[in-house]
């Protein structure tokens, strides 16, 4: 479960929790969930829809801003993914469109699933509700960001309306070498 | 066997939840949990976690009176310490039962030489006494990067403690490796720097420390990161056998035959490794049952009194729990009361005999068993009956008798030497009983405690640890509603001073809450429940609130509040 480094050949927590299935970018481009964009990565991981109106738009520019205030680091060790819950509504080009309106830089990517392995994608990742109603309304799933770093199996999820210095310190928390809090 | 009480009050959540409880069911996912490995109970001795000893001098580089981050220790010049310990933060090995792989990594509280092979968790037990402030340099031993669950940064909070804001263990207040933090317990009673005296109303025996590390206080405490912090006084003094020229002495049974239990709900992979799902959100509901980090252990017991203090270690599994007399043919009997002597860490007025005990993570409760009106041979177990099968909380069915054994008590002999330990009638004198007036006298607060879009809230709110939701100035009596919305319990918790239960939907509280300090209350789906506190005294600083279904309060179901 933990911190075993003899049990190198074990898998990790993302590969074994983590569905690899295909998704496609907002440029179209194909990838393997897990092997591509996940293993081995620092990652946040939000779900979304571009029509969504209730609380996606305010996530998504605390979300920008998250990412500003990590700067360079997006897209090279810190990988950032959204994944449409509406895939048949949110082709490619409304993706794009959004990535766009909402000034999104480099290495945030938003991803497309089917709709089956989106929801695959969804409970994999703990983004659920155990009241049937709930778990069935698609707006219900879009408060969370799911943060991890494959390479030392460390994982935890934060609402995405949390103070935009908590979220960048709860991201650099899955990163070992940060020890900005030295005490 | 159902006790009235539970039933009424599982009847009227039922009620007032209507249908959505029932609908209840707990989600797969497409990686579902795994299945414990099936092991033989009752193979194992519950073990006894060894006591902390303090230093043989003072600390080294010595303790100058902050936390070694800049935090001065309030009233420290008043309440010097008089002993210093130190604790290792870090890696341990542990083995959970004998049929389970061995040297499995944990996370433990250590002292050098302290802790028998194959036994990580729990920490070492603190015994304290009022009057006697003590210091604490907790190292955190931790490497520089670990594998897996939890993380190595850990901020210590002494729960139900008096504590300062500087040594509270504020989540943000961590240790990152290869560092220390210090820790000063004034041992202080609530109001003592105001009043001068020491207040035996406010004296706490049964605490427990445990990681409060922000967002990763569930998977570091559930994989080892507790231990148990008893407080004594003079009336209350560890010891049986003390002839009180005073009187005071209250010869509640010590030393041996008082014996801190924790219990959890510990899930185990195929391999027989310690699992923890960290994409759950809801809360942790294990498969297995430990005491005191042994899977189903078992516990010899002479003909006399023993004291349990018995701990819901959590992180998210509530605990109905019975002690159950079982048959010649290990089928179950009759069951037994116990006899409450101290609910949450405080001494009762009297005992109070209870069927069951109802219990939150974080509870505890502190029973005197008298095993000398058992025969030697008779078999007893503790039983959690009640049904859970998710973070939602209990369901509010009561398993039948024999389900949920959880540790076996064996009766054996008569004591070498005649017992000689009491349980008074009178334990410990009590505040008069909260007026109109008292109430009337309180600033109102009330929290609306929710989940919304996945995310848990108080008042639609997270945990912003920049700012306080409110502030109080000390001594200023509050009241507040606290308001359970959607279909969970949530087991409230307040740092630093105790809520009292004036009602639950306008109604009586239960009965061993009624006028009775407490420091984790449940707020039931649907329940709004009012709570008193005299308020917020002797230091000043940050301290939180929370739910102490601890996967809950990581996902930001917290809020700072400041006392100035
Ligand atoms: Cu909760």
């Amino acid at each position: 479960m933990l911190h075993a480094a003899a049990k190198n050949q074990v898998q990790s927590i993302g590969e074994r929790m983590i569905p690899n299935v295909s998704v496609n970018n907002q440029d179209g481009k194909q990838f393997h969930l897990y092997d591509d964009l996940v293993k081995g990565k620092i990652v946040m991981i939000n779900f979304m829809y571009a029509q969504c109106e209730g609380v996606c738009p305010t996530m998504t520019s605390t979300l920008v801003r998250v990412q500003k205030a990590l700067g360079k680091r997006v897209g090279s060790d810190i990988f950032m993914y959204s994944i449409t819950l509406k895939p048949m509504e949110d082709d490619s080009k409304a993706l794009r469109h959004y990535v766009q309106m909402h000034g999104v830089g480099p290495g945030w990517q938003f991803l497309r699933a089917s709709q089956k392995d989106t929801d695959k994608l969804r409970k994999s990742l703990g983004f659920v509700d155990s009241q049937p109603e709930i778990e069935a309304d698609v707006t219900q799933h879009t408060g969370m960001v799911r943060i991890g770093n494959d390479a030392i199996d460390r994982w935890n999820a934060c609402p995405a309306i949390l103070p935009v210095a908590r979220l960048v310190s709860a991201v650099l928390s899955m990163d070992p070498a940060n020890d900005t809090k030295r005490v | 066997m159902i006790d009235p009480k539970i039933s009424k009050r599982s009847f009227l959540r039922l009620t007032a939840q209507g249908a959505a409880i029932l609908a209840t069911a707990q989600i797969a996912r497409p990686n579902s949990d795994p299945v414990s490995p099936k092991v033989t109970p009752w193979v194992q001795p519950l073990p006894i976690p060894p006591v902390a000893q303090p230093t043989t001098g003072p600390l080294s580089p010595a303790f100058d009176g902050t936390t070694n981050d800049g935090q001065a220790c309030q009233h420290v010049s008043e309440y010097p310490p008089q002993k210093f310990y130190e604790i290792n933060v870090g890696l341990g090995t542990h083995q959970f039962h004998p049929a389970l792989p061995a040297n499995q990594p944990c996370f433990s509280y250590s002292q050098p030489g302290l802790n028998k092979a194959g036994i990580g968790l729990p920490g070492p037990t603190f015994k304290a006494k009022y009057g006697q402030p003590i210091a604490v340099r907790f190292r955190n031993n931790f490497p520089a990067t670990i594998r897996g669950n939890g993380i190595n940064q850990t901020a210590i909070h002494l729960h139900n403690m008096h504590s300062a804001s500087e040594s509270d263990g504020y989540p943000l207040d961590y240790v990152t490796a290869g560092h220390y933090r210090d820790h000063h317990y004034s041992m202080v009673t609530a109001g003592q720097t105001l009043s001068g005296f020491r207040d035996s109303r406010e004296v706490l025996n049964t605490l427990w420390y445990h990681d409060h590390r922000i967002d990763f206080t569930a998977a570091n405490v559930y994989q080892g990161l507790f231990g148990f912090f008893l407080a004594f006084d003079d009336y209350d003094n560890d010891d049986e056998t003390f002839a009180d020229p005073t009187g005071k002495a209250l010869n509640l049974p010590s030393g041996k035959y008082d014996i801190p239990m924790a219990f959890s709900d510990p899930q185990f992979d195929s391999s027989g490794a310690l699992y923890w799902d960290p994409m759950n959100t809801d809360g942790h509901v294990g498969d297995s049952f430990a005491v005191n980090g042994k899977a189903y252990p078992y516990l010899n017991v002479e003909r006399r009194k023993y004291r349990f203090r018995i701990l819901d270690l959590g992180p998210s599994r509530y605990y109905e729990l019975f002690c159950n007399i079982a048959t010649a043919t290990d089928k179950p009997g009759k069951d037994v009361p116990f006899k409450v002597i101290s609910v949450d860490g405080n001494l009762r007025g009297s005992p109070i005999d209870l069927s069951s005990l109802h219990m939150t993570p974080g509870n505890r409760f502190d029973v005197v068993m008298d095993f000398s009106q058992f025969a030697t041979g008779t078999v007893l177990y503790i039983e959690n009956r009640a049904e859970q099968m998710n973070g939602r909380g209990p369901t509010g069915h009561i398993l039948s008798p024999g389900s949920g054994r959880m540790l076996k008590i064996i009766v054996g002999q008569d004591p070498a030497t005649p017992d000689v330990s009491r349980v008074p009638e009178v334990l410990r004198p009590q505040y008069p009983a909260l007026t109109q007036a008292d109430l009337d006298a309180a600033v109102k607060r009330s929290f609306e405690l929710s989940r919304n879009n996945g995310v848990w809230t108080i008042n639609g709110e997270i945990m912003d640890p920049d700012k306080p939701a409110f502030t109080t100035t000390g001594g200023q009596p509050e009241l507040w509603t606290l308001i359970g919305k959607g279909g969970w319990h949530h087991p409230m918790h307040t740092h630093f001073e105790e809520g009292i239960v004036v009602s639950r939907d306008g109604g009586p509280p239960l009965p061993e809450e009624r006028d009775q300090h407490k420091d984790v209350i449940d707020v039931a789906p649907g329940e709004v429940v009012r709570v008193y506190y005299r308020g917020f005294r002797d230091f000043k600083g940050r301290y939180v609130m929370h739910c102490h279904n601890n996967v809950h309060e990581d996902h930001a179901m917290m809020f700072r509040f400041d006392v100035v």
